[in-house]
């Protein structure tokens, strides 16, 4: 799933825990992970898993989207299961559930809150040039997808080389990524000078003043 | 290739820590030197490379397997590994929230993908110093030979990501094994710290319940224990690698080759 459409749901969805403040859902995020992480007893992950199963089942969030996306990490857990010898059901359970419940935490957060609200509560835990760049790469991610949708839909009519030629297939790929490399390279330094023009000098004001609360604004 | 995709509650706890850590000390390195430059343009550039990298992962290779590319590579050649490794944190962070690998091997590829960054770097740099190397790959008339072989930037660029995919995806390897390698100790360790004594003999229970071999303390047979199986992990992954490094290795060489065809003073400026 794109970011640019779970930033979507994080900032107009009408739920409960949308309005819930950020730092109170990175705490339950944080208690979910520190769960899983120390415990390895089934039942106590089973419910876990089952809470936040609820959690979503009596929200207004989008449902099955939130499910389809904590899913993901099963496909590398099945490589990792296959690779253990002699597992039993349990372990794979206790594995799987333990994936589940971290997955589905944070699918719950990126849906119910946006990236600037978890950056903003991040700065002060990170030094403020890493939340800069967390926050520059968010902002890049808008301003470069529409020019990464016009190159996917011309890439779309155009037609990508038969999978049979695999050496023409890369060339097309990297011809289009090189030019949107170049591209970006240029709107960054765009964005750089526009940012300088506003006053920019090493920090945003905007993630430390108020909390990321105007962020629909 | 060379990203740990393992979910939280998999590796060992001091392993992951460590790789926290390790990122700590890497951003100490990378303030002092920012605090000297204070160039903050390049803090703008890291953004949109970060962004490009979380873009680009999207765009489907249709092959065997499903695949994508990760520019990490790229990012050092771009970028140089100092900042580099700023970029590839962003996108771990950011992948971790939508559930692409756990929060708490975010500090474990980090590492490792600021390694490949590194390597990649410094074997593409060097590669294109190296005078034998350009004569190989542009003969006496001054063209490139053959319909793959594009340039000596389109070969150093193939060259150094293949070394650093290999190495990392190594890397990889030795730390999954190091987090997951006494299985069983790891799972009564976890439990250990949270509960008591008599909780930690029921979750014995419960973990072997459906196994027969286990119900019996004293008949516990060493090869019938739940254990990592590095070799099978190894084949696993070294199938998949062979795919992922060549097709990760010809796009990067293939966008590098653009990339010096249209605007070689950004190959130039990585580091600086």
């Amino acid at each position: 799933m794109k970011i640019t459409d779970i930033d979507y749901y994080a900032q107009f969805g009408e739920s409960r825990l949308n309005r819930m403040p950020a730092g109170i859902k990175l705490l339950a995020v944080m208690f979910v992970i520190v769960t899983v992480v120390l415990s390895s007893n089934l039942a106590i992950l089973a419910a876990l898993y089952a809470a936040l199963l609820i959690v979503i089942a009596v929200s207004s969030v989008p449902k099955f989207k939130i499910i389809k996306m904590s899913l993901f990490p099963l496909i590398f857990l099945v490589l990792f299961l296959v690779s253990i010898r002699n597992i039993s059901l349990a372990t794979a359970l206790i594995f799987s559930l333990k994936a589940l419940s971290a997955s589905t935490a944070f699918a719950l957060l990126v849906f119910t809150t946006s990236y600037i609200k978890i950056f903003s509560a991040l700065s002060g835990v990170l030094p403020d040039f890493i939340v800069n760049i967390l926050f520059m790469t968010y902002r890049s991610v808008f301003i470069l997808a529409k020019t990464f949708e016009n190159l996917m839909d011309m890439l779309h009519f155009r037609g990508l080389p038969s999978a049979h030629k695999p050496l023409a297939l890369l060339e097309t790929i990297g011809n289009l990524v090189g030019f949107f490399v170049i591209k970006s390279m240029q709107t960054g330094e765009n964005m750089y000078e526009a940012m300088k023009l506003r006053g920019y000098s090493g920090s945003f004001a905007y993630l430390k003043g108020n909390n990321g609360k105007n962020c629909r604004n | 290739m060379s990203h740990i995709h393992v979910p939280d509650g998999i590796i060992a706890l001091w392993l992951w820590i460590l790789g926290y850590i390790l990122v700590g000390i890497y951003f100490l390195v990378v303030y002092f030197r920012f605090k000297q430059s204070e160039n903050h343009k390049k803090l703008a550039i890291v953004g949109v490379v970060a962004a490009l990298m979380l873009l680009t992962m999207s765009i489907p290779v249709p092959f065997i397997i499903p695949y994508h590319v990760n520019l990490s590579s790229l990012a050092g050649i771009l970028l140089g590994p100092l900042y580099a490794g700023l970029a590839i944190f962003s996108v771990n962070l950011i992948l971790a929230l939508v559930g692409h690998g756990g929060i708490t091997v975010v500090g474990l590829n980090s590492i490792i993908l600021l390694i490949e960054a590194a390597i990649a770097y410094l074997i593409y740099r060097n590669l294109l110093k190296l005078k034998s190397f350009s004569n190989l790959f542009l003969p006496e008339y001054g063209q490139p030979k053959g319909n793959i072989i594009k340039s000596k930037e389109f070969s150093a660029a193939f060259i150094a990501t293949f070394v650093a995919l290999l190495v990392s995806t190594v890397l990889t390897i030795g730390v999954v094994y190091a987090g997951t390698r006494d299985l069983h100790n790891i799972m009564h360790a976890h439990c250990c710290h949270a509960h008591s004594d008599s909780v930690d003999d029921e979750l014995h229970h419960v973990i072997y319940e459906h196994d027969e071999d286990f119900d019996d303390h004293d008949d516990f047979d060493e090869h019938d224990a739940e254990d990592f199986d590095i070799k099978r992990f190894l084949t696993l992954i070294l199938i998949a690698g062979a795919f992922g490094w060549t097709m990760e290795s010809l796009a990067t060489a293939f966008i590098v080759n653009y990339i010096n065809k249209v605007k070689p003073e950004l190959l130039s400026d990585g580091g600086k």
